[in-house]
């Protein structure tokens, strides 16, 4: 007996024998991924959490484990470190720093066409427009100092000396009808309105020339050289996760559970809110869900977004080759439809 | 004659060694890092190795010294509102017993407190006046060990020497200006000993739960900056300044403490 034939053979009495003795299927011979994310349990990774919970992931022979990040916790060095092996990011920024600083990892979809980070300001404020809020005192976190508001103060003339610290507490925001916040455009509207019973004004930075994609998944150079089908096999199952988390229904019901075990904070009012905004706002592309491209990238996108930062200030033209960051041989319009 | 001349020498060589000696520990455990980073090969965003951060810290010194002198400032107003409030209390808990018992678990509260919990709430209540926030941060996590060993300072004073002082009818001051506050010197100085680097890192501590002063960011938004963009090198060009300035307030300290006990405290004398 060959080799192949012998393994094969002792898989199939191992399951067998598996099966037999408990309910469990075959995966004892899936492989084992470690998903790093960079938020808590949230509608906006409901994707993720969807196929894991209703048995995607293990449907395509992979036994995943999701390791959420949250204020204070940064994920991102277990990827290089190879202590997990995918990774969600929030931009492409840091997809363009990973280049920069020579760390070998890559985008390999992106979720999240439009970026959902968004300015909000009160109703019945002082604040009407995108160009009101450059006269606002704007409160922010430290991370979003560092992205995204670089190119707002470069790009967009909102000045430095209107920031406030920013803490993940809603409070000074609603104590302050003339301030503005950051927030994502899925939840924090909700939460206000929560809070004091009217919706605030959402300025959306998509809508103002900010064209990053956002909720990308990134892993390193080397998984993708050595084990490109395990690749392929996660993408292909979180967008599969993605399109029945966003057909909502009783699909999702465990999807939600997930998310509300791993995270106390969540509401079924928050998650149904977050989920229609996500459809709403096409964050994950726009039309029928059928068709909808989840995950697709445009690699003239990306040079194109890489010039905007460039012209922002935020990196030297010869820095990095955006090309670098991402590869689109994962995901294609075509590869996508079945 | 060599009776005469060998303790002298004896004590150069001790003031030399006490320099070159940490100095020779640092020089083998830095080269042993670099030497590992070269030999294993790890690459730099994972462990940088010491020559490249001190051609970063060369090179970043705009960004970093910039940072650092706001860290700087925010800690020697911290230090010195700890040393005037704290000596301030520690004498009127000297002076009534009433009062020390009254206040002194509120003292201790405030330094058990953790400041990653309040300083988001203390921000608000200032106003968002970032900086005086960071201050009032690493003013409570400084402030504890300069009340607490000038507490135990001004009540060691020789309890023969106070009944001197009672019997000749002294003052209040001049009981506390030639008595008390000699005593207690040394006490304070070792509170203030672990109080200043106390107070280095309420600084940065302060800055990270805070959030940094809107133009004029202190060191831990270079660390935290240099994380986000996954800078390693800068991130440990910042952390090496955060190093160095430790060990360069804690000599000064030393000195400053030699400076004035080397004429009659066992602890200065060679």
């Amino acid at each position: 007996m060959r080799n192949a034939e012998l393994q094969i053979v002792l898989l199939n009495a191992a399951a067998l024998l598996a099966i037999g003795l408990s309910n469990v299927h075959i995966a004892a011979a899936a492989d084992k991924v470690v998903l790093a994310t960079n938020w808590l349990a949230q509608p906006e990774l409901g994707g993720f959490y969807q196929a894991l919970a209703d048995g995607t992931y293990a449907k395509h022979g992979l036994d995943v484990t999701i390791k959420p990040g949250g204020p204070m916790v940064n994920n991102r060095p277990l990827l290089a470190f190879g202590r997990v092996d995918f990774l969600v990011g929030t931009n492409l920024l840091q997809a363009f720093d990973a280049v920069k600083q020579r760390i070998p990892t890559k985008v390999v979809a992106a979720f999240f066409q439009k970026d959902p980070q968004c300015i909000l300001a009160h109703a019945d404020g002082p604040l009407r427009t995108w160009d009101d809020l450059k006269r606002a005192p704007l409160i922010m976190g430290n991370s979003g100092r560092q992205t995204f508001f670089l190119w707002m103060n470069a790009a967009q003339g909102f000045p430095k000396s209107n920031l406030r610290p920013y803490n993940h507490s809603l409070a000074p925001f609603l104590n302050d009808k003339n301030a503005a916040i950051q927030g994502f455009a899925t939840a924090e509207p909700k939460r206000v309105a929560e809070a004091i019973g009217t919706e605030p004004r959402v300025f959306l930075l998509a809508d103002h020339g900010w064209d990053s994609y956002s909720t990308v998944l990134e892993t390193r150079t080397e998984l993708i050289e050595r084990r490109p089908e395990l690749v392929q096999r996660f993408v292909d199952a979180s967008i599969f996760g993605w399109r029945n988390y966003l057909a909502g229904g009783d699909g999702a019901a465990a999807a939600n559970a997930l998310i509300r075990k791993e995270n106390r904070s969540m509401t079924d009012g928050l998650i149904d809110y977050s989920r229609t905004k996500m459809r709403e706002l096409e964050l994950l592309g726009a039309g029928e869900l059928a068709e909808m491209p989840i995950g697709v990238m445009d690699v003239q996108r990306v040079r194109d977004f890489y010039e905007q930062m460039v012209q922002a200030g935020m990196y030297d033209a010869g820095d990095v080759e955006p090309e670098a960051a991402v590869t689109v041989e994962f995901v294609t319009p075509a590869a996508d439809g079945q | 004659m060599s009776d005469r001349i060998e303790p002298a020498r004896q004590l150069r060589t001790g003031r030399v060694l006490r320099v070159l000696a940490p100095l020779a520990v640092g020089a083998v455990l830095l080269a042993a890092w670099e030497a590992i980073v070269w030999a294993k090969q790890i690459p730099s965003y994972l462990l940088a190795p010491p020559s490249l951060i001190a051609k970063t810290l060369l090179a970043e010194w705009s960004t970093l010294g910039a940072a650092w002198a706001v860290t700087l400032q925010t800690m020697l107003v911290a230090l010195a509102a700890a040393v005037v409030i704290g000596v301030t209390m520690a004498a009127v808990f000297a002076s009534s017993r009433a009062l020390e018992t009254m206040l002194f678990p509120y003292a201790v509260m405030l330094q058990v407190t953790p400041l990653v919990a309040v300083a988001p709430f203390i921000v608000l209540w200032f106003n968002d006046r970032v900086w005086l926030a960071q201050v009032l941060c690493a003013w409570i996590v400084a402030f504890f060990p300069i009340l607490s060993n000038t507490s135990i300072g001004l009540r060691s004073a020789d309890r023969g020497q106070r009944d001197l002082f009672d019997l000749y009818g002294a003052t209040r001051w001049q009981k506390l200006r030639m008595l008390l506050a000699p005593s207690a010197l040394p006490y304070f100085l070792a509170g203030l000993k672990i109080s200043a680097n106390l107070a280095l890192v309420g600084a940065i501590v302060g800055e990270f739960v805070i959030g940094p002063a809107a133009e004029h960011p202190g060191l831990a938004t270079t660390i935290l900056a240099s994380q986000l963009r996954q800078d390693t090198p800068m991130m440990f060009a910042a952390l090496a300044v955060v190093s160095l300035t430790g060990v360069a307030v804690f000599f000064l300290v030393h000195l400053v403490s030699w400076f004035l006990l080397r004429r009659w405290h066992e602890s200065a004398v060679d």
